[in-house]
């Protein structure tokens, strides 16, 4: 099961990475998310039971991982420069870039999850541990808040 | 991009997403990342393999063990008696006085930390003089109830805790950690009305707070629901839901961070009515409040949402002696 946890990591390890970033906003926080998680996953490897969840089950620890992580940075980072390092992220798109961090942790990463790295709905409730309704209503409102947002 | 068939963006303008996809995409990866994360992988490997219990990082050790010893704390706290309450809090005696303590407090956490429980289950004692009988008949009705409830609450986290003990456990179960609080509080102590609102948070990946306000109306001495507040047959659901409608629509349209499930393209999710035992307590004004459970009314972000409603909006229908 080891080596299956390992074809996934490192099939998806620059998606992880991305996910990590867009949540820790750095290149050695992220990587160090991304480091753990991959850390735990393989660790932890043996009580999978079923083949078909170590897909979702790796993203869970990568989400649970990156955010845990961020409330450890915020701790330790005060807000305003907190604030600063975002706005010099790369992003273009400003106002769609701020409807999304108007939404809270686990809205954005359920957008994330579904339009950036193309999972199933599914496969989002499986690794945001949510049912399916509750997920798509999240997701329908999530999205209707960032298109107030934006207009 | 993929698109589930049932979603197509739900209607909502999707090109601002997709660029920002694209920008998302454009995320330099260091180099470094996959040579690192190899590492990681081996440490992991060999670190399973000697399976050791030497901890080389502390924070990692706390996943740990799937199957750890569970400790288990029960305590019944001595009861105190009403009387005694009374003399301590020097409160005069003067109609029915309504006194509570815990009594059961159950924690349970698990070594690693991934499961923990704390229920408070309290006891209500209620005297008075004139009609003796009738209260110890409402109180042991109450504290039943009480404690049916935590019980449930209680069995519920023990089945999970042994589901995840069990041979059979799931991969869903690996990195659960599910936290359950349940606590109470008097939220309605006035002449005519002694609530207690038991209050419960379960943290299980996401969360999910609700809580059940319990009613004793000091006048019957009976334990009391909200159309006990109104005269017979009044629309009392409708009055006030229309209220509360009004109330969300003002809210959002002051605040753009306010939503709730109101006028929505999707009318199924929309707010209707309230229950007709729909939570609610008297505050210290007097005035009618309103309780939602999270996600009831509004998304998860909302939490738990209250409305007051204005007692004018109700003052036609509502008994006297409720509300001010």
């Amino acid at each position: 099961m080891q080596s299956k946890v390992e074809q996934v990591i490192l099939s998806s390890y620059e998606s992880m990475y991305r996910l990590a970033y867009s949540y820790v906003r750095n290149e050695q926080d992220a990587m160090d998310v991304v480091q753990e998680s991959a850390y735990k996953c393989i660790a932890h490897a043996a009580e999978i039971r079923q083949e078909q969840y170590i897909k979702t089950w790796v993203w869970r620890i990568v989400m649970n991982t990156a955010l845990e992580w961020k409330k450890r940075l915020q701790r330790e980072v005060a807000t305003d420069q907190w604030k600063e390092e975002a706005k010099e992220a790369m992003y273009t798109n400003l106002d769609v870039q701020k409807a999304l961090h108007s939404l809270d942790e686990r809205e954005q990463m359920i957008i994330t999850l579904y339009y950036y790295e193309g999972f199933k709905l599914e496969e989002v409730a499986q690794i945001m541990e949510m049912n399916l309704s509750t997920l798509k209503s999240t997701l329908y409102r999530s999205l209707k808040k960032m298109k107030q947002y934006v207009e | 991009m993929k698109k589930d068939q049932d979603t197509e963006c739900w209607n909502i303008e999707c090109e601002g997403l997709e660029n920002e996809k694209k920008n998302y995409k454009q995320i330099p990866v260091p180099e470094e990342l996959r040579e690192r994360v190899e590492q990681s992988m081996k440490q992991a490997r060999e670190d399973t393999k000697q399976k050791t219990k030497k901890k080389i990082v502390p924070y990692l050790a706390r996943t740990g063990a799937g199957v750890a010893a569970a400790m288990l704390v029960l305590t019944l706290l001595a009861n105190m008696s009403a009387s005694v309450a009374m003399a301590m809090e020097n409160i005069p005696v003067i109609g029915v006085i309504a006194k509570v303590v815990t009594f059961r407090n159950y924690e349970h956490a698990k070594e690693d930390g991934s499961m923990e429980a704390k229920v408070k289950t309290p006891q209500v004692e209620l005297t008075d003089t004139e009609n003796g009988t009738e209260y110890q008949k409402t109180q042991d009705q109450l504290n039943q109830t009480i404690q049916d409830y935590t019980d449930e609450i209680i069995a519920q986290y023990e089945a999970d805790v042994a589901a995840v003990s069990t041979e059979e456990m799931t991969t869903e179960a690996l990195t659960n950690h599910e936290s359950v609080n349940t606590d109470y509080e008097v939220v309605t102590d006035n002449d005519s009305l002694y609530s207690l609102r038991m209050n419960t948070t379960i943290a299980m990946g996401g969360s999910d707070s609700y809580s059940k306000i319990y009613h004793v109306d000091k006048k019957s001495g009976r334990l009391i629901g909200l159309k006990d507040l109104f005269t017979d047959g009044a629309d009392y659901m409708g009055v006030i839901s229309d209220n509360i409608k009004a109330q969300m629509r003002e809210q959002m349209k002051a605040d753009e961070n306010t939503l709730y499930f109101i006028d929505d393209d999707q009318p199924e999710w929309d707010f209707k009515q309230i229950k007709a035992d729909q939570n609610f307590y008297v505050n210290a004004d007097g005035k009618l409040v309103l309780v939602f459970d999270k996600y009831e009314v509004a998304p998860g972000y909302m939490g738990m949402v209250e409305f007051t409603i204005p007692t004018d909006a109700v003052s036609n229908i509502v008994k006297d002696g409720y509300l001010k």
